[in-house]
């Protein structure tokens, strides 16, 4: 059994802390500066962990997502994806930073502000890669949402490109097999829709996984813990939040 | 700031300096082990995808994107075909040798052609720019060329049904009754689209200053024996032949671009209509030094080109040119290359020994895949999405997704695994590729086992197309390159083996009498001509001589067998000795006009399936032409070149691990710089070495860039370039451009 397990298996009771969020009275009598202090404690993690973790899953989810669209997005939006990446990427890393510190206020709020087992520790890791993907998840369905409004637009374009002759390329009435859907713009909007849902529900899994795995690797590079080493916790840390 | 102590109250229960100890222990193992599975995925990771993504231009930032795209493309894009049945008996049938098409008289086309207002088509609305009288050539050979619904028989061999693990499986009969895994069948015929009811179409033997008329009409529509179409090919019955790449008036050429805006201002010519193509058969400029010597035609209806020319509307041209007899069929004669000539009478002849082949890969329906495509609409009677078991054995298509379109039974001249006896001589072989999307590279093979199925070794899934290999297989001859699909080569080069992109052509001379070590052939002895590039998808190769080669893919397609001896007064061109043309020179001042070059680039973009493909950000528009991308002069000019002008492009691949075959209508061009580097006066790049001759089309590999030189002679009008993936420019990889006066 290791140290960490002995220490999870000794770890106070959640009750033994102060209720740092607690009745609506106590969070009415805080002033707006002390909440964002409290929301921006990234305890029990360390700044530097959350940034770096922020930072690496952004960049990870962003490849995704402009990977995704080179796959199935609009053309509008699949031409120098390297820069793309950069740039889709950054503006994830603040979203995913922010998903973070809501995770951690969490843990923070269930175990307190110290992790001192390595299963909590687990726990927060898993929990931030879960909170990250959902966050990749969002974004990728925005900019799927995104490409589709860019593709029925050339849809449309191409088939009145088609269509400028005055012959329809499918008589009225034809009968067809999706439904009601007795156009090729209507067919092939509901192709594209189709294939923007598969890739969304395809990069679903990947992105859990790749966060898992990513959050795994950075807590081992930091040693398996989220805060600061032992000896620099048994120094008194001012907290941000107030009771 | 806060009153709250950060640590719990209660000290850890584990001695500090003990914890310590062993954290730190813990922690440097996971750090090391952190470090060392980062530094294992990420070497495993180079080793085994740096070399694919290098062959595929994917290495580099935008390909490090790019190839996750592809890979989800995969996962989204469930790209799922046919697997055609066995056949049991290749080569067993004979290879088809194409005979001239015999022209009719004037008088047997009503209302006749002719060079008056409104006479070039059955609409009235147009008038042809030139006529032969015009120019002082003599009256045109008349040719009628039918478009109609007929049966086409791929190979005369029983085949056993097969799934996609090379397993028998069930068939099923012409009203979708099951039969049983394990029966030997016989194909039923396959409902083609033909020209005069053949596959290929008629070939025109055709020769400089004598020009040809061919009235296309689309009979399409009357279908007398009520055959299935089907669910691909125009859904209106449409048509639109393309002379490629004839030097040809628009109204002539067969373009979308003109189909569109001019004459039907349809996709094509629909059913019921017809018109006059007049090839006048002269060299662009009037310049002996532009004559070519392999045209072909198809068909390049606007969004339904793969599918038409899949149904089977192409044919070959090929071109003699009797100045000072230099190349006129006549092997006694000028160069003196293979082929004796035999005159018709009626203005048409025949060259013995001199053949063309049209390559063509084919996929036929198993009854159990699912059809599903963006056309369904098009096609009510169908009612897809669904299964068609009583389309089983004949030809299967589907546009999407629009990579492109590959089969696993490759054909010639219409037939699977033909045989050709061959006499102990030289021969000329045009070699043309029709496929859709598949690019061939050729060696002449020997093999002791001979062809085994793919499936008897083993394989399953794409593995199993082409259907037999012959491992065993060995190089046993060379091929004499003469020709490109730009004409001759200036000179002759000896090639152990050669690509052929779709719509590329080339020439070659092969010496039946004795092998590449100079043992003699003698009577009975078998060649193969072998595929050796894999290529499972529409995309680009996954192995090939080039790059990765896979030794076991060699893919026999026509079989020879050495024949009688017979006369030869031919003689085989000596590579660097013999001139076979001179070319029309680049002018001094091709660095001047480099600057302010046109540059298109070739790109991949997606709405989902249908237009996946672009040049210069833009889908096809008949009705705008297209602007270059901005050039190192700061200029974006229309792709609107003057009549009688000269004028530099540059066509870039725009990556993402695809091939592109750009063909430019209208004139062949030079090549001056591949990947930024000058082949000029003769040091192309090894993977194309015919850059240094003329061509109509720009073989391009991922990420690659070609800059031209070509002129805009003798016509106005508009005219496209596109990509020869004819997937790709169906889903609008097509631009529009035009010669001003």
């Amino acid at each position: 059994m290791t140290d960490g397990v002995v220490a999870s298996d000794r770890a106070p009771p959640r009750r033994t802390y102060p209720p740092d969020h607690g009745s609506e009275s106590t969070m009415a009598s805080r002033t707006f500066t002390d909440r964002m202090r409290g929301f921006f404690d990234p305890r029990p993690a360390r700044w530097r962990t959350v940034v770096i973790i922020g930072i690496v899953l952004a960049y990870a989810d962003g490849y995704l997502l402009v990977a995704l669209t080179g796959a199935v997005g609009a053309i509008e939006r699949t031409n120098h994806p390297f820069g793309a990446w950069l740039e889709e990427s950054a503006v994830l890393v603040p979203l995913i930073i922010l998903a973070e510190l809501l995770v951690l206020k969490l843990v923070r709020r269930r175990s307190g502000p110290v992790l001192r087992s390595w299963r909590g520790t687990v726990v927060a890791g898993l929990l931030i890669a879960m909170a990250a993907s959902v966050t990749g998840f969002l974004a990728i369905t925005a900019s799927t949402g995104y490409d589709y409004s860019l593709q029925t637009k050339l849809i449309v374009f191409e088939e009145n490109i088609d269509n400028v002759n005055g012959v329809p390329l499918v008589p009225a009435g034809s009968t067809v097999a999706r439904g009601n859907c007795n156009s090729m713009i209507c067919n092939e909007e509901r192709f594209s829709l189709a294939t923007d849902v598969r890739g969304v529900a395809i990069s679903a899994p990947i992105l859990v996984v790749g966060n898992i795995v990513l959050v795994g690797l950075l807590l081992a590079y930091f040693g398996g813990r989220l805060g600061a080493p032992e000896r620099r916790r048994t120094e008194p840390v001012p907290s941000t939040e107030k009771v | 700031m806060s009153e709250l102590p950060d640590q719990p109250e209660q000290a850890p229960d584990v001695p500090e300096e003990s914890q310590a100890k062993s954290g730190l222990s813990r922690r440097v193992v996971l750090r090391i082990g952190a470090v060392g599975a980062t530094a294992a995925a990420i070497g495993v990771g180079r080793a085994m995808a740096m070399p694919n993504m290098r062959q595929r231009g994917l290495a580099n930032p935008d390909g490090f994107i790019d190839a996750a795209s592809i890979s989800l493309t995969d996962s989204v894009f469930t790209e799922v075909f046919t697997t055609s049945p066995l056949i049991l008996n290749p080569f067993n049938d004979a290879l088809p040798v194409l005979k001239a098409e015999r022209p009719i008289p004037i008088s047997e086309l009503d209302p006749p052609p002719g060079p008056g207002v409104g006479q070039q088509n059955s609409l009235g609305n147009e008038t042809h720019q030139l006529w032969s009288s015009d120019i002082g050539f003599p009256d045109p050979l008349f040719y009628r060329f039918k478009w109609e619904v007929a049966t086409h028989d791929w190979t005369s061999s029983q085949v056993m049904p097969i799934d996609k693990n090379g397993k028998p499986t069930q068939s099923f009969d012409a009203q979708g009754n099951t039969i049983p895994a394990g029966t030997v069948r016989t194909l039923p015929s396959s409902v083609v689209w033909t020209h005069n009811g053949t596959v290929p179409g008629p070939m025109i033997n055709a020769e400089y200053g004598q020009p040809n008329l061919v009235r296309f009409e689309n009979h399409i529509h009357e279908n007398p024996q009520n055959l299935d179409s089907q669910d691909f090919g125009a859904p209106d019955g449409s048509v639109l032949i393309h002379l490629h790449n004839g030097h040809t008036a628009p109204e002539s050429d067969g373009n979308p671009h003109y189909a569109s805006i001019a004459g039907p201002k349809n996709r094509g010519w629909p059913p019921g209509t017809f018109v006059d193509q007049l090839y006048l058969n002269f060299p662009a400029g009037f310049d002996d030094r532009e004559k070519v010597s392999f045209w072909w035609y198809h068909d390049h209806t606007k969004d339904h080109t793969s599918s038409n020319v899949y149904k089977g509307l192409f044919g070959v041209y090929p071109f003699y040119d009797p100045t000072n007899n230099r190349d006129n069929g006549d092997e006694t004669t000028g160069l003196r290359l293979p082929g004796v000539r035999t005159d018709n009478g009626d203005g048409s002849f025949d060259v013995e020994f001199d053949i063309p082949l049209a390559f063509y890969d084919t996929r036929l329906e198993d009854g159990v895949t699912l059809h599903n495509d963006f056309h369904d609409p098009e096609f009510p009677l169908a009612k897809n999405p669904r299964t068609h078991p009583e389309w089983w054995g004949q030809l299967f298509f589907r546009h999407f997704p629009d990579h492109g379109f590959v089969g696993d039974i490759f054909t010639v001249n219409g037939k699977a695994f033909p045989t050709l006896e061959v006499k102990r001589r030289k021969y000329r072989f045009r070699f043309l590729d029709a496929s859709i999307s598949r690019i061939y590279d050729f060696q002449l093979m020997t093999s002791t086992g001979g062809p085994k199925s793919a499936a008897s070794l083993g394989y399953g899934g794409d593995e199993l197309q082409g259907q037999y290999r012959i491992q065993d297989g060995q190089q046993c001859m060379q091929l004499m390159e003469i020709a490109t699909d730009g004409g001759l080569l200036p000179t002759p080069q000896l090639r152990n083996n050669f690509e052929l992109w779709p719509a590329k052509r080339r020439e070659f001379i092969v010496d039946f009498t004795k092998f590449q070590d100079g043992s003699p052939t003698i009577k009975g002895d078998e060649i193969f001509l072998t595929n050796v590039m894999k290529m499972t998808t529409g995309r680009m190769w996954d192995s090939s001589l080039r790059f990765s080669p896979d030794p076991n893919y060699k893919i026999p397609m026509l079989k020879f067998v050495i024949g009688d001896d017979a006369p030869d007064n031919s003689v085989m061109p000596v590579p660097g000795q013999t001139i076979l043309r001179d070319l029309p020179p680049v002018p001094d001042n091709v660095d001047d006009l480099m600057d302010n070059r046109l540059i298109f680039e070739v790109q991949r973009g997606s709405a989902g399936g249908e237009l996946e493909w672009l040049i210069n950000g833009e889908p096809f528009d008949p009705f705008t032409i297209l602007n270059s991308l901005k050039n190192p002069a700061g200029n974006t000019p229309p792709a609107t070149p003057q009549m009688n002008s000269f004028n530099i492009w540059e066509i870039r691949n725009g990556g993402g691990g695809w091939v592109h075959p750009i063909h430019l209508h209208m004139e062949e061009h030079r090549t001056l710089m591949r990947n930024g580097k000058s082949i000029l006066p003769n040091n192309p790049d090894p993977g194309h070495p015919d850059d240094i001759s003329m061509e109509d089309l720009a073989a391009t590999d991922p990420s690659e860039s070609v800059i031209i030189y070509r002129g805009f002679r003798n016509f106005t009008g508009p005219y496209v370039v596109h990509c020869h993936n004819l997937m790709h420019e169906d889903h609008a990889m097509m631009f529009a451009w035009s010669i001003v006066p």
